[in-house]
């Protein structure tokens, strides 16, 4: 079976007072119905996550109690990706024609608070002040820009990229977009990376409706076609966070596996991908997500920045949303918000902010703690 | 141009000045002296911020790591099973005192606490070195560092660990923690 998505829905990211991540996630769910022309009751199931805002299943509350299939998901920052597989393989598989998934959350102020012994690792790990999230970016980045002589430069274009495209999304919670000066002078939190750098844990929700491909066109005159979309878990040797020692061979990363399985999976190459919308929690991570995406070798994406490749007007647009940097990163939500930009843009709805060149194939890509990755390729 | 050249500008945190953590550690050991003059009869005790992780008390202090005895691949913290072959067979082993900085950054901000155990302010807060130190059994323990300095951190240098007091309990005991410093600084 083949799966299409007939609808996408949205709650607005950034602050919003008074309005729970669960009353975020249901106004996600209905705007994605509305837009499927579906009602909730021929919902057969949900997939959901969250990893602060409560319970995704408790949304049939608010939704209505028909009783449907519904399951929780919780894969770190890979929540939303992992959602929609779960999804997909529904479909694929038989079990189920009808479907949606949805992802929300709303994020205290200030840099994500980590239990170590959550990840299974002792007391003393939070204790002496290694467990943030903050630090492995930075260690990260530092090696791979000793390594492929990126410069502080293209940490910088990135920031502007992303704000710049914040800037015409209504959507997004940073609106303003950023000057290099004032990205290049905001303080370091974890060298080389600067404040302005980094995304922000936030709030926000998104949600799309699923169906099987044979039915699309009786809902939807633009279904968008989800040609591949996995989850990969990491492997001994590869570079995670939260690791109070690494082994000296490297393995690839879990974007690199993910990455690989679904342009099998599509029958494609990273040569025919249009768009792309990949994790973005700083910087760095673009840079370094860019090749382990295959979508470039490691150490071109100096000069692909310096041309301008990944500006919507380029030759491979990239975070065409303001990615995680503009929207912030509500951590259910974020792999689905991809997804629906993808739709957006394929269906040539995305406004101020609408890719000009033709496109056919999009790309999405979150990695989340302790170390997975969620890809999904989609074509119209 | 200032290592942090933002902080004054946008007042992020009011630090007057950058403290490096050598001069800090100087101001606590004076502070500790004053101590022990009045408290002569009640000496601190120095206690490891978690059993197990290095040997001690110790002259010459080890990281205690394990080894897989069917595979061979070396883990820090000492583990019982094998993340690399699933085998079950590891044994405790001591770990090499000197290796190479394999890559490092600088916390920039007060940690949240807790789980951070030495509660901070803006104003108390001294930026540290975090790193990666490959050893010569093969693996690379993540760390603090002594240095907090970016323009003398560098990929490749050759880094030694100390044991040093990284806070105090209620008692008063000193809480030991292990640390890499740059062996070329000459202490």
């Amino acid at each position: 079976m083949e799966v299409a998505i007939i609808g996408i829905g949205m709650h607005p990211f950034g602050r919003t007072e008074g309005v729970s991540g669960l009353e975020q996630g249901a106004y996600a769910v209905r705007a994605a119905l509305k837009d499927a022309g579906v009602e909730w009751k021929n919902v057969q199931f949900a997939f959901g996550g969250s990893t602060d805002a409560g319970a995704a299943d408790t949304l049939v509350n608010n939704l209505g109690l028909t009783g449907l299939q519904f399951i929780n998901v919780s894969n770190g920052c890979a929540t939303g990706g992992s959602a929609l597989i779960s999804a997909f393989t529904s479909i694929t598989s038989g079990a189920w024609e009808l479907g949606v998934a949805v992802g929300f959350d709303k994020h205290p102020r200030g840099a994500f608070a980590v239990d170590p012994e959550a990840m299974g690792i002792g007391k003393w790990y939070g204790d002496v002040g290694l467990a943030l999230t903050t630090q492995f970016f930075g260690m990260k980045i530092q090696k791979y820009m000793h390594d492929h002589n990126i410069t502080e430069d293209s940490l910088v274009r990135v920031a502007v990229k992303n704000f710049h495209n914040g800037s015409l999304n209504p959507n997004a919670w940073r609106k303003r977009a950023l000057s290099y000066e004032e990205i290049a002078g905001s303080p370091m939190l974890a060298h080389p990376l600067r404040q302005y750098m980094f995304c922000s844990p936030g709030e926000g929700a998104a949600a799309l409706v699923l169906c099987n491909a044979k039915k699309a066109k009786q809902y939807a005159s633009n279904p968008i076609y989800l040609k591949s979309a996995v989850v990969k878990t990491r492997l001994y040797g590869s570079f995670e966070v939260f690791s109070p020692c690494q082994a000296s061979k490297q393995a690839p990363s879990p974007t690199v596996q993910a990455s690989q399985a679904a342009y099998a999976m599509a029958g494609i190459g990273p040569e025919d991908i249009d768009i792309a919308q990949i994790q973005d929690t700083e910087s760095g991570a673009e840079i370094m997500h860019m090749s382990e995406n295959g979508l470039c070798k490691d150490g071109e994406q100096e000069e692909m920045l310096k041309r301008g490749e990944t500006e919507i007007s380029g030759r491979l647009p990239i975070n065409t949303d303001g990615g995680c940097m503009a929207n912030g990163e509500p951590i259910g939500a974020s792999g689905l918000r991809q997804v629906c930009e993808i739709c957006l843009q394929l269906r040539g709805q995305a406004g101020r902010r609408q890719v000009p060149k033709r496109l056919k194939t999009g790309y999405t890509h979150v990695y989340g703690a302790p170390g997975l990755s969620a890809v999904t390729i989609l074509q119209k | 141009m200032g290592v942090y050249p933002g902080i004054k500008e946008t007042g992020f945190y009011q630090l007057r000045h950058i403290l490096s953590y050598e001069n800090n550690r100087e101001n606590t050991s004076r502070l500790k002296k004053n101590y022990h003059f009045k408290e002569h009869a009640m000496p601190n005790k120095q206690i490891p911020i978690q059993d197990g992780l290095f040997t001690w008390p110790s002259d010459n202090p080890r990281l205690i790591g394990s080894k897989c005895g069917h595979c061979g691949e070396v883990t820090f913290p000492a583990q019982k099973s094998c993340a690399a072959c699933c085998f079950q067979d590891s044994e405790n082993i001591e770990l090499s005192r000197e290796g190479k900085l394999w890559t490092w950054t600088i916390q920039g901000f007060p940690p949240k606490s807790p789980p951070y155990a030495r509660p901070e302010t803006p104003e108390t807060f001294v930026p540290y070195g975090v790193g990666y130190v490959e050893l010569p059994e093969g693996v690379r323990v993540e760390t603090r560092l002594t240095q907090n300095d970016p323009e003398k951190l560098k990929i490749g240098m050759t880094m030694q660990l100390v044991i040093e007091k990284f806070a105090e309990d209620d008692q008063g005991n000193e809480l030991m923690s292990f640390f890499f410093k740059p062996v070329e600084e000459g202490g």
